[in-house]
């Protein structure tokens, strides 16, 4: 091997140096938190003595512990948002997509809600869900004279706010996606199955849909990935005042996330927090394994 | 090229010691108290911190407001990370667990020795609620000082109670729960007919005073038992429930939701609700009827009334550089004779000082007339809320949690706590809280 040249070394000096930020970054906020939350997993830590070794004691308590089954529950309940959310999106997609005057102000008045601050979202939607003067109820009553629910204090009731503010606060990013993917279908396969003699559903079926799977598996994989992570809705809808958020009634209401976040400032439980989170990491990572080996079977591309 | 890269190295060098040093405070007598508090509380407390540094020339106070919600995420980080304030605030629910850790310094042998105050002139309902022997919280060397006691009698509305014909409860003696839910039932109305009511005689029984009164508890005597599945506690439960569900005597969930039970009473739509001293500045300012405070009432058998006293401390950092300073600073804080009247002339405690609680306190020119009850309160007819005593209270949370299964009229107590009892037994051991 021949000897670096002085010229060549002061270079790599210069390049080590300006990657030096972005990996330190890297180490400082990713990589070095990540080690100590796996290492705290194995331990007990109440942030105030020292963490003591209790082996996997934290993931032996998770599998016996009733809440972390509970709102693993209503986590993956949630999730029933995510192929609404995609149906949602998909036909404003084709709404959206056609030439008409100020379609562009019309498609920004739908994106809105993905840009609207979550928690200002949540207040609004817990009015509109209020027992007695929300919009929802007061609808319920006018048409139909049903006496609508305590939407917030029955556990029977609490996710069904939640998944439908989920859905429209996801709704306009969904429809961006779908707009792009349908915009990228060639209009040469629509004109020659007009030829052919297909008629709309025919179209869809076998031209749009198909078309689109790349972007509904983008949609698929990373509603998946949010809902696993998601605790700002159960934080801000469950809060009362003086009392900080409690999950709901029945626990109802509380993600996996949200219980990760109880055990670690409410209770101190570090530990089992780290533990939380590992198993919560793990499950995400299994789930999108799933996701793409399954993919192969139905996503099109090309 | 040489000295463009001294030049580089020059200012990665300056960056770093910039960095390293801006965190450092040479300030070497300034300490650092950290709490909450209402705009009203934080301008009292600027106030005394500065006569305090002018009182003991060279000391500085560094006064640090949090957010309640955040405060006790942040102390805890803050002690994590070895960087505790001086004097903070401790709510009860960290306070066995400070101590077991060794974050708060013993106070009792320089309480015993201090000159400043008296210690006999403490409530000592303050003093034992900040104690502990390491085995049982309320015994042994007091950790914090009372930075109030909180006591939370009943308050009633004296002018809808004359409209409707109710002779007033005697502050002296506390009512009966028969008498109670007399005076609920001809409070409750629906004057115009529309299935509202437009008045209603209770906005709630604290859960403590109908348990207590009932001879129940949450937990045994000895503390090793969560005790909610006995007759006392389901008896006092279920009738807390029964006011709401079954007589409809305090507005429900749903009513709740939409005007709740504060703005009900602000109104004057309400007969009998709890009140904290800290609450006397609202309704001096938003109230226009007569109202006054009584004991919470009794079972007519046991002869019991008591419900809960909060109370929150100030500690001092068992690690802070300047320990002597610290505790005088929170000597100062929470009972200093000046600073005491203060507080209680903003309506904002009971204080901490005997004598002024049971002298000037009680002459004040201001509603409640009985203001008495406040301190007959913390001596005849109260406990530390059920939190207290416990290291870990998971199991409460979830008590509360659960609890809407009942308050939904799904489930009886009785029923409910067949099921509920072991879950949160379990939940209780785990916490640590069993004394060893």
């Amino acid at each position: 091997m021949a000897k670096t040249s002085p010229y060549k070394r002061l270079e790599n000096t210069w390049a080590y140096l300006f990657i030096l930020p972005p990996i330190l970054q890297f180490l400082i906020f990713l990589v070095i938190p990540l080690a100590m939350s796996l290492w705290l997993s194995f331990h007990q830590w109440d942030m105030l003595s020292a963490p003591q070794i209790i082996g996997t004691q934290n993931y032996s308590d998770l599998l016996n512990d009733s809440k972390f089954w509970k709102s693993l529950y209503n986590t993956f309940y949630l999730m029933v948002g995510i192929p609404l959310g995609m149906v949602c999106g998909l036909i404003l997609a084709m709404l959206m997509n056609r030439p008409v005057r100020g379609i562009g102000f019309i498609r920004a008045i739908y994106y809105i809600p993905a840009i609207c601050s979550i928690v200002a979202a949540a207040q609004m939607w817990m009015w509109i869900f209020n027992a007695d003067h929300g919009l929802i109820n007061n609808m319920l009553w006018s048409c139909f004279r049903i006496q609508g629910p305590y939407w917030f204090g029955d556990a029977n009731f609490t996710k069904i706010p939640m998944i439908i503010m989920g859905i429209w606060g996801g709704m306009g990013t969904q429809m961006l996606f779908y707009l792009a993917g349908l915009q990228n279908i060639p209009s040469s396969l629509y004109e020659s199955a007009a030829m052919d003699g297909a008629n709309w559903w025919q179209k869809f079926r076998y031209i749009t849909l198909p078309k689109l799977t790349p972007t509904t598996f983008f949609i698929l994989v990373t509603g998946i990935i949010g809902s696993l992570q998601g605790m700002a809705q159960s934080y801000i809808m469950t809060t009362n005042v003086g009392g900080g958020a409690t999950g709901g009634p029945e626990y109802s209401a509380a993600t996996i996330v949200f219980y990760l976040w109880e055990s670690a400032i409410r209770y101190n439980q570090m530990g089992y927090a780290s533990a939380i989170a590992w198993v919560t990491g793990i499950l995400v990572f299994i789930l999108t394994v799933i996701n793409f080996r399954l993919s192969d079977r139905w996503v099109n591309y090309e | 090229m040489k000295s463009r890269k001294s030049i580089f190295l020059g200012i990665s060098i300056v960056l770093l010691l910039t960095t390293c040093f801006t965190n450092l405070t040479f300030a070497a007598n300034e300490m650092t108290f950290m709490g909450w508090g209402q705009p009203s509380e934080q301008a009292i407390f600027t106030k005394m911190i500065a006569k305090f540094e002018a009182q003991n020339p060279g000391i500085k106070v560094k006064y640090i407001n949090v957010d309640p919600g955040q405060f006790p995420a942040k102390i805890t980080t803050m002690i994590a990370a070895r960087n505790v304030p001086d004097v903070f605030y401790v709510p009860q629910v960290l306070f066995g667990k400070f101590v077991k850790a060794k974050v708060l310094l013993n106070l009792s042998p320089i309480l015993n020795k201090s000159h400043v105050f008296k210690k006999s002139d403490i409530w000592p309902q303050a003093l034992t609620r900040w104690s502990y022997n390491g085995h049982v919280i309320g015994k042994g060397n007091v950790y914090a000082l009372p930075k109030d006691l909180g006591p939370y009698p009943m308050v009633y509305n004296k002018t809808l109670m004359a409209a409707c014909g109710i002779t007033p409860p005697d502050p002296k003696i506390p009512w009966t729960w028969d008498q109670f839910m007399d005076a609920a039932k001809k409070m409750t109305k629906d004057t115009n007919g529309d299935g509202k009511n437009e008045t209603f005689g209770v906005a709630f029984i604290p859960m403590e005073a109908a348990v207590w009164s009932h001879g129940g508890d949450w937990v045994s005597k000895d503390r090793k038992k969560i005790t909610i599945n006995s007759p006392g506690w389901v008896a006092g439960a279920q009738f807390s429930i029964d006011l709401t569900n079954k007589y409809h005597y305090a507005p429900n969930a749903q009513e709740s939701a939409t005007s709740s039970w504060w703005n009900r009473w602000l109104a004057g739509e309400i007969g009998i609700a709890g009140m904290g001293p800290w609450d006397q500045p609202t309704f001096w300012n938003q109230i226009n009827f007569d109202w006054d405070i009584a004991p919470w009432p009794m079972d007519a058998k046991l002869k019991i009334s008591r419900s809960w006293c909060g109370s929150m401390g100030i500690g001092v950092a068992a690690a802070s550089a300047h320990k002597k300073e610290a505790l005088d600073l929170a000597a100062y804080l929470t009972l200093d004779p000046d600073g005491q009247r203060e507080l209680y002339q903003l309506g904002q405690s009971v204080p901490n000082i005997m004598s002024i609680a049971k002298g000037e306190f009680l002459k004040m020119d201001k509603a409640p007339k009985s203001r008495f009850v406040f301190n007959d309160y913390i001596e005849k007819y109260s406990a530390p809320d059920v939190a207290w005593g416990s290291i870990d209270t998971k199991w409460l949370d979830t008590l509360n949690q659960d609890w809407a299964e009942v308050a939904n009229g799904k489930i009886s107590v009785a029923d409910w706590v067949v099921k509920e009892q072991p879950k949160l037994q379990k939940l209780y051991e785990e916490g640590g809280n069993i004394p060893q």
